[in-house]
């Protein structure tokens, strides 16, 4: 008998056997499809591409400006395949077009991933979809680096003000220059509402009124729940603080002072005794004003 | 205006375990023998404990407010400064020997305020050697540390006594002036390659800004200065020696704005913000001297995103094209089918305005320059790619030799190893047929 081996097989083969592959995506480690489809997310999100072909002109883009934009996938697309293609020969061709569409679609699962490591924050898991942002170009951003964002997919007049329905995954929320910050969400951005950073809230009195600047008024704020109010919460009258001599020069606070006469009025109604210990934390609890956020709404028309 | 409904944390301090500055541990052992003392060995350690004293950086300061050169209606706030490290101000001791029931801990830092007309603006920079070099000016006790030389800067400022004596905190004061706010991060930005920090110090400045005037912040250091520190009423424990006419005050960090009609606040910022056109276009403009129908063109190319950029063409001549971003003012269906070979098969024509789209193509090759600049990520590729097409044709192989062979799927899958199989069916299918052919052939 004769028993022939044949080693040589056809691209055909080749190609059909690739398509049965599986890549093994959930591997844990860093190996180097992980890093691919890491480098690949990262580039999705648009990070690392040069801000004049985001941007191609600055006029877009004027001060104290805010822009809202969608991203094109085909863009994306043909920027991923510019990046796919290193490496490929005639022998790798096929083998390469055949995994492209399972390394997308890893790529897209860990795109949430992107930022959640950034932050420390366990990634969201993301349904497929289109992804939208905005540019806000303003001194807020320089002045509040903590600047706090939210976007929504849809925002209505309910009569007295705006509901804001579906919060969107933030993708990506970066400071690019000192006073321009870039938002990406997953979804179509409707509204962004921006809020003051929690680190930045300041000390603040009422004023009497405009005229006189002999003193002020604070309102104390409740420092924990209870008896009906809950903490944070706003008292509805305030006490008097003198400012000293404020037409002349000193203007310096009795700190000391005015945290005693806080402290009176900070207990939800019910508090033990043994448990008002007034410290510099709940003497700045009750000093802040939360007052400043703003809301963009971007009209369908 | 509603109130915020994510989570903010005041913590009274974060207080670190062992204060800056230098040390030493000592041991010692005494050895006894039958009662009787025989020797004592004893051993000194000396370690110091690094830590900001004379300046800060940048990248210590999160935010002052109100923002350094803003201009706004601040006379009813008191200003701060923000700090990424949660336990600095309580890193150094004043050296005021000072308790409270409530266990609040004075920073070691105060902030200061200081009006255009009283002459404290900027700091100025003398070397350490130099900062009690003058009878009439004080600076408290203070002893060198690791690290520190006689000629480094330090930015000072030096204050006229009663000026100091009327506007710095007492110790009663700067117990509240200091804590500790833990954020949630969840919408905050991202910071370069490293963790966002969600906890933060914040100091507290005790004078209020006065309407129509400049107002300069500093951020001093009172290391030392604890027992010099005068009550509400200007008076002072510690008297400062005879002559003195001013004292001096190193400047950690400092920031200056105007009180006085302006978008200062956040809100107000935010309010102004042009929001017309809300798309991320480039704004459009009637060229008078072109045709209705090339202004048409253009309306509608600028409403698209496109931009028209001076393009070389590959054979020298130069053109205009358009180009659009990623960032479009409208959604897009996705139409493109990947994998494109090259840059050139993705440049589209558009017979409208006889003008070339470079927008996909330039997409293209900026994928492929920026995978070729980092030289981590094309070797890893060009690595994977290789592997596993290697591996694919392994497999197939393994396919032709076991089909050649006769190895069934069902015995593969069952197998320890595949040469183990190998060896069976090579046994099976051709040892054993030519030994029973031979037995054959002997037995005939």
């Amino acid at each position: 008998m004769a028993a022939t081996f044949s080693t040589s097989f056809s691209r055909e083969q080749l190609s059909a056997a690739t398509a049965g592959v599986q890549l093994n995506i959930e591997v844990q480690e860093q190996t180097d499809l992980q890093k691919i489809i890491g480098w690949l997310s990262r580039l999705k999100l648009l990070y690392g591409v040069p801000f004049n072909y985001l941007v191609p002109d600055v006029r877009m883009l004027p001060e104290e400006s805010i822009r809202f934009f969608q991203v094109d996938q085909n863009w994306v697309e043909a920027l991923i395949d510019g990046a796919f293609s290193i490496g490929t020969t005639s022998a790798t061709e096929e083998f390469t077009q055949a995994m492209l569409p399972q390394i997308k679609e890893a790529v897209q699962n860990n795109l949430p991933a992107v930022r959640a490591a950034l932050l420390g924050l366990d990634a969201e898991t993301l349904a497929p979809g289109p992804i939208s942002g905005f540019f806000l170009r303003s001194a807020a951003v320089s002045g509040w680096p903590g600047l706090e964002v939210e976007g929504f997919s849809n925002a209505y007049f309910n009569g007295v003000g705006y509901t804001y329905d579906t919060p969107l995954t933030l993708l990506r929320l970066e400071r690019i220059s000192p006073s321009l910050l870039f938002g990406l969400f997953a979804g179509t951005l409707k509204a962004v509402r921006l809020r003051q950073p929690a680190e930045t809230l300041h000390f603040a009195f009422d004023p009497y009124n405009n005229e006189e600047y002999g003193f002020m008024i604070k309102r104390a704020r409740y420092v924990n729940s209870g008896g009906g109010v809950t903490a944070g919460q706003l008292r509805t009258s305030g006490i008097q603080v003198i400012i000293p001599d404020q037409q002349s020069s000193r203007r310096a606070l009795n700190i000391d002072a005015l945290a005693s006469s806080l402290q009176q009025y900070v207990w939800a109604p019910g508090t033990p005794a043994e448990d008002q210990v007034f410290t510099s934390a709940q003497f700045g609890m009750t000093m802040v004003q939360i007052t400043d956020q703003a809301s963009f709404i971007i009209d369908n028309a | 205006m509603p109130e915020n409904n994510n989570t903010i944390s005041f913590v009274q301090h974060h207080l670190p375990a062992i204060l800056s500055g230098d040390y030493s541990v000592s041991a010692t052992q005494t050895i006894t023998l039958r009662g009787n003392q025989e020797a004592v060995y004893t051993a000194e350690q000396y370690f110091y404990v690094a830590g900001k004293r004379y300046s800060l950086d940048e990248a210590d300061v999160n935010s002052v407010f109100p923002p350094q050169g803003s201009a706004g209606q601040f006379y009813s706030l008191l200003p701060h400064i923000v700090l990424n490290s949660s336990s600095l101000p309580w890193q150094r001791s004043t050296g005021a020997s000072f308790t409270t029931t409530n266990e609040n801990v004075l920073p070691w830092m105060a902030l200061l305020m200081f009006d255009e007309s009283e002459g404290i603006n900027q700091a100025q920079p003398v070397t350490i050697d130099d900062l009690c070099i003058n009878n009439n000016i004080f600076f408290p006790e203070h002893t060198s540390e690791p690290g520190e030389s006689d000629s480094q800067q330090v930015n000072v400022i030096d204050v006229p006594l009663n000026l100091f004596l009327a506007i710095a905190p007492s110790c009663n004061d700067l117990q509240w002036l200091g804590h500790v706010r833990v954020t949630d991060i969840a919408c905050k930005p991202e910071a370069d390659d490293k963790i966002v920090s969600d906890t933060y110090s914040v100091l507290v400045a005790n004078r209020v800004p006065q309407q129509g005037k400049i107002t300069t912040m500093h951020l001093v250091s009172l290391e030392g200065y604890g027992p010099y520190l005068p009550d509400y009423d200007g008076n002072i424990v510690t008297p400062f020696p005879a002559g003195i006419t001013s004292v001096r005050l190193v400047s950690l960090y400092s920031w200056s704005f105007r009180t006085e009609e302006g978008q200062g606040s956040l809100a107000g910022l935010l309010t102004a913000a042009d929001m017309n056109p809300a798309a991320l276009q480039l704004p459009f403009t009637i060229d008078s001297n072109s045709s209705q129908q090339a202004n048409a063109n253009v309306l509608q190319a600028l409403g698209l995103g496109y931009t028209a950029l001076n393009h070389q063409l590959r054979n020298g001549d130069r053109t205009v094209s358009w180009y659009r971003g990623p960032l479009l003012p409208l959604g897009i269906p996705q139409f493109l089918q990947p994998p494109y070979t090259n840059a050139d098969s993705l440049m589209r024509y558009d017979p409208g305005t006889g003008m070339f789209d470079a927008s996909y193509s330039g997409a293209w090759q900026l994928g492929k320059l920026m995978a070729l600049r980092d030289s981590g990520y094309a070797q890893t590729l060009v690595r994977w790619k290789a592997t596993q097409t290697r591996a694919a044709v392994n497999a197939i192989e393994e396919q032709v030799i076991n089909a050649q062979l006769g190895v069934s799927e069902t015995e593969l899958r069952a197998a320890v190893s595949a040469k183990q199989v190998r060896m069976n069916s090579t046994l099976r299918n051709f040892i054993q047929p030519a030994v029973s052919k031979l037995q054959k052939r002997s037995n005939s």
